[in-house]
């Protein structure tokens, strides 16, 4: 255990004798802090708008004049994607899944402006994050400083010297690990760093308070970011000692160690997306709204009151109350009918959409099975929900989004029905003071605990590979000792 | 670098590019059939519009309940580099109701797989390639400088510069023909389909001359270090550097300075603005649409009921008061197209993707064209239908074979950014190879 200590000691301060280790630390730090200082005040400035212009729609919903219901139900609502506090961390998807959703009665719009819909063909070659810095970079980072760990010392001929003299392959192994592991903790310390102080210096500005998350949940958060961050990093660690100390000069263990950044980063993500999408295709918007027309075509239309759809409905609602006309009715019939056909409308689309979100999750499934072969798909992954800013929780408000869609437009129906009355359909208003009474859309993100229990294979698949390398380390060395 | 790893990086090379050809036809397929079903959707719908109307209906009617498909033919090296292509559609549906919300409706896609990048010919060309190249070539020097076989070398072939021209010039003709070959393997996939022959020719040109800063590149870190390990460090620290972080960098950069407020403030004012004139006195604001629309001076008076005339003009009225967001929404976003470009000189890779974007007609500016023609298409539904409606006119099934049908749009033709700052910056890399250094000491 001594010889262990020492050796990692011996190796951290070797390591942070180079010159380039400390220029490397000096680029990485400005990395980090452009990432950090860039990425908040973005998204503070995005926050900042899209409150106003929350605040804005819901000042208008409330100041609307005398309406009748249901042209307030096509005046409809705005459902805003609301930015989670750690989107400056990691924006995850939040730029392609639009920021903004028209809710109207009969029909659920498509989510628009979506940032990367802004983007130049340029901006696919991605954006710098400090989620970025936290897993790729500083992965990279660990191959550059940790490549010659164990090479080196066999090329200078020194490895055979400190076997000599007595120390054990095993705490030789475990000494470069530990050593490299010290080395790179002051570019790890400098994510939370960097990360707290940009915080410190937006929120103080932006006035922002944040209701997604409460603030406990944030610390919380931020400590299993840092835990997830510290796994990926000593992975690669693991990988790069082992890759070292297989390595017959340091040129290959360098290029093999690069090699393998690259097809974790860069390569094995995007052939991951190009397969799932080309495997299970998703389909078009055309062929979606087509399928969606011709059921909805079914079911008749419920502007109609004439449609032979509903005049069964329509005499069951008669026989009811013992009316003979529509007019004689106590509630207002076409309130009724649109509540109606709201009400299949949106089981069509429900059923349409969990078609396409199934293929989505063939899709991701795809993309968790390839995230065996790269471990920053796995970070990624893990960063994304921690951040609130996946796909699971940008789904999970596009159903919030339209339950209170669906919620509203049946309350404005429910007023249609009661306080309209049949005869006086079409000239009728209906008092402002009603507007009043509608509540405003909060979705709430996934909870913590549904994140851990949703990011649960990540995390087993970089501990479980962390062990592995272990493992075979063990196996490995304990045969050469024997040997 | 030599022997079996050549192989080893080339086939790899070859193999990565061979599985984004792969990626891209079905890609490219999947695009064409979206286009291609358009005409029997289009039909379907009308079916059953003639069903619903058969005894015939108002013409406010068949028009509020028509929408025809607008598109945009994809270029064939659209399936080599895909662009924007997967968050900016190819199709668009429009009803004569107002423009802008329909729009900016993102395609069905999968965030996640968005994000994470598309794997196409450009992305091979323009990242893989270079490492490759870098591979193969940085140790052209360092290989006999760290067995001391330099100065032998320098004395049999007359200084270094040959011997370095030369080493770097066979891993860049590998490295070229294997791109070659990959882009022979396109033309055979795609049916051998060079008919935009010069826009191919340019697209494939285009990646040459990148590699061709990336030589220029090989040889000035190979001229600069004397052992494989230093020169491989530089080399990849350099590649990571300009293909990875850099463009990181400068997109984020980017749109943290280029908000774009105006897509928000757009949707919200355009409906506040058409349900606002909903609740005022009509003729005023009947007034100020015919102002412009003095086509149809025949509907001058508007009744307090409801009348399909006032609907759409009213629409309409809420599309001319966001006119102006409309336009600097386009402007911001070209703004941001002009600064990516100019940024772009100083990282290749960013130039070569707008480049071959721009070729391949998948980059934003193509987008914006598609939006300016579904603009013009949107006008031509209401040149046929106001004097219908304005007139009262009932139309039967038998009408509809006469509403404007889009018309089948050629990909615009854009002037790609300039590639001059490829051959400056190939020339600048050049002017630091300085070999003869590597015997001084």
């Amino acid at each position: 255990m001594k010889t262990l200590t020492w050796i990692a000691q011996q190796e951290a301060r070797l390591v942070w004798r180079r010159l380039s280790t400390r220029v490397l630390w000096g680029l990485f730090t400005l990395f980090l802090v452009a990432a950090a200082l860039l990425s908040h005040q973005r998204q503070t400035s995005e926050r900042r708008q899209q409150r106003h212009y929350q605040e804005l729609v819901r000042r208008e919903w409330m100041e609307q004049p005398d309406r009748h219901p249901h042209r307030v139900a096509h005046y409809g609502n705005f459902a805003f994607k609301p930015r989670s506090p750690l989107a400056s961390f990691d924006p995850g998807v939040e730029a392609q899944v639009g920021r903004v959703q028209y809710l109207e009665a009969h029909r659920q719009n498509a989510m628009n402006f979506a940032e990367a819909g802004g983007l130049t063909a340029a901006g696919r070659l991605g954006e710098l994050s400090p989620a970025f810095v936290a897993g790729p970079l500083l992965a990279l980072v660990i191959a550059v400083i940790g490549h010659g760990a164990f090479v080196e010392d066999r090329e200078l001929g020194r490895l055979r010297v400190l076997l000599a003299q007595g120390a054990g392959r095993h705490a030789l192994w475990w000494g470069k690990a530990g050593g490299l592991t010290l080395a790179i903790t002051p570019f790890a310390l400098m994510v939370p760093v960097a990360q707290v102080a940009a915080t410190l210096l937006w929120s103080g500005q932006s006035g922002l308070t944040d209701s997604l998350f409460g603030s406990d949940a944030l610390l919380l958060r931020g400590c299993l970011l840092l835990l997830a961050m510290l796994l990926h990093a000593l992975l690669w660690v693991l990988v790069t000692v082992l890759v070292s100390s297989l390595a017959a000069t340091r040129a290959q263990s360098a290029a093999t160690l690069l090699c393998m950044w690259l097809c974790a980063c860069l390569v094995i993500p995007r052939a991951a997306a190009g397969l799932a999408s080309a495997l299970s295709p998703l389909p078009t918007r055309s062929e979606f709204n087509a399928r969606l027309a011709s059921e909805l075509e079914k079911l008749g239309d419920s502007h109609n009151p004439d449609d032979p759809a509903y005049v069964t409905f329509r005499e069951g609602l008669l026989r009811k109350y013992g009316a003979v006309s529509l007019d004689e009715l106590p509630v207002n019939y076409k309130g009724i009918l649109m509540a109606k056909g709201e009400e299949q409308t949106s089981q069509v689309f429900e059923a349409e959409m969990s078609r396409v979100e199934s293929v989505m999750d063939r899709q991701d499934a795809l993309v968790s099975a390839v995230a065996w072969l790269s471990p920053v798909l796995s970070w990624q992954d893990i960063s994304m929900r921690l951040c609130g800013t996946d796909v699971i929780a940008a789904r999970r408000f596009a159903r919030q989004a339209e339950a209170w869609r669906y919620g509203f437009v049946q309350k404005l129906n429910a007023l249609q029905r009661d306080h309209i009355s049949h005869s006086q359909n079409s000239t009728q208003r209906l008092d402002r003071s009603h507007w009043q009474e509608f509540e405003e859309f909060r979705p709430v993100a996934p909870s913590l605990a549904e994140v851990l229990r949703g990011s649960q294979p990540a995390w087993f698949r970089l501990g479980l590979a962390c062990v592995i390398i272990a493992s075979a380390v063990g196996l490995m060395e304990g045969r050469r000792r024997t040997a | 670098m030599r022997g079996r790893s050549t192989w080893i990086v080339l086939a790899a090379l070859f193999a990565a590019g061979m599985f984004s050809l792969g990626l891209g036809a079905s890609f490219w397929r999947t695009q064409r059939e979206e286009i291609a079903r358009l005409p029997a959707q289009y039909e379907a719908q009308m079916e059953r519009l003639a069903h619903r109307y058969a005894k015939g209906d108002e013409a406010g009617y068949w028009a509020y309940y028509t929408a025809s498909p607008t598109w945009q033919q994809p270029h064939p090296l659209a399936a080599l580099a895909w662009g924007v292509r997967d968050v900016a559609p190819l199709v668009t549906w429009v009803r004569l109701l107002g423009l802008e919300p329909q729009l900016y409706d993102a395609p069905l896609g999968n965030p996640r797989l968005q994000a994470l990048g598309g794997f196409d010919l450009a992305f091979v060309l323009g990242i893989l390639a270079p490492c490759a190249l870098l591979l193969l070539s940085h140790d052209a020097l360092s290989r006999d400088a760290s067995r001391g076989t330099l100065p032998l070398l320098a004395a049999q072939a007359g200084g270094l510069a040959p011997v370095l021209a030369a080493r770097i010039a066979a891993a860049l003709l590998l490295v070229l023909t294997t791109c070659a070959l990959l882009w022979l393997a396109s033309l055979v996939w795609s049916g051998l389909e060079i008919r935009p022959a010069l826009d191919s020719a340019t697209w494939l040109s285009s990646a040459a001359l990148h590699l061709l800063f990336w030589a220029a590149l090989a040889a000035a870190i190979a001229s600069a270090t004397r052992t494989p390990a230093a020169s491989l460090a530089t080399a990849l620290g350099c590649w990571v550097f300009i293909v990875v972080l850099l463009p990181a960098l400068v997109n984020l950069a980017l749109s943290a300075s280029f908000p774009v407020p105006e897509g928000l403030e757009l949707t919200v004012r355009q409906r506040q603005a058409m349900h606002e004139t909903w609740d005022q006195p009509r003729q005023p604001n009947f007034a100020r649409f015919l102002s412009e629309r003095p086509e149809w001076p025949h509907a001058k008076e508007v009744p307090e009921q409801f009348t399909w005339t006032w609907y759409y003009a009213m629409h309409e009225l809420a599309d001319r008061s966001v006119s102006e967001l409309a336009k600097s929404y386009a402007q911001r976003l070209r703004e941001r197209r002009v600064w990516t470009e100019r940024l772009s000189w100083l990282c290749p890779p960013m130039l070569l993707q707008l480049r071959l974007c721009a070729i391949a007609r998948t980059d934003l500016e193509s987008h914006l064209i598609h939006l300016e023609r579904v603009r013009a298409h949107h006008h031509q539904l209401k040149l046929h239908f106001f004097p219908l409606i304005a007139a009262d006119k009932t139309l039967l099934p038998a009408d509809a074979a006469r509403f404007p049908r889009f018309s089948d749009s050629a990909p615009p033709s854009l002037p790609p950014p300039a590639s001059t700052p490829l051959i400056l910056l190939s020339i600048a890399a050049l002017l630091i190879v300085r070999p003869s250094r590597l015997l001084a000491a």
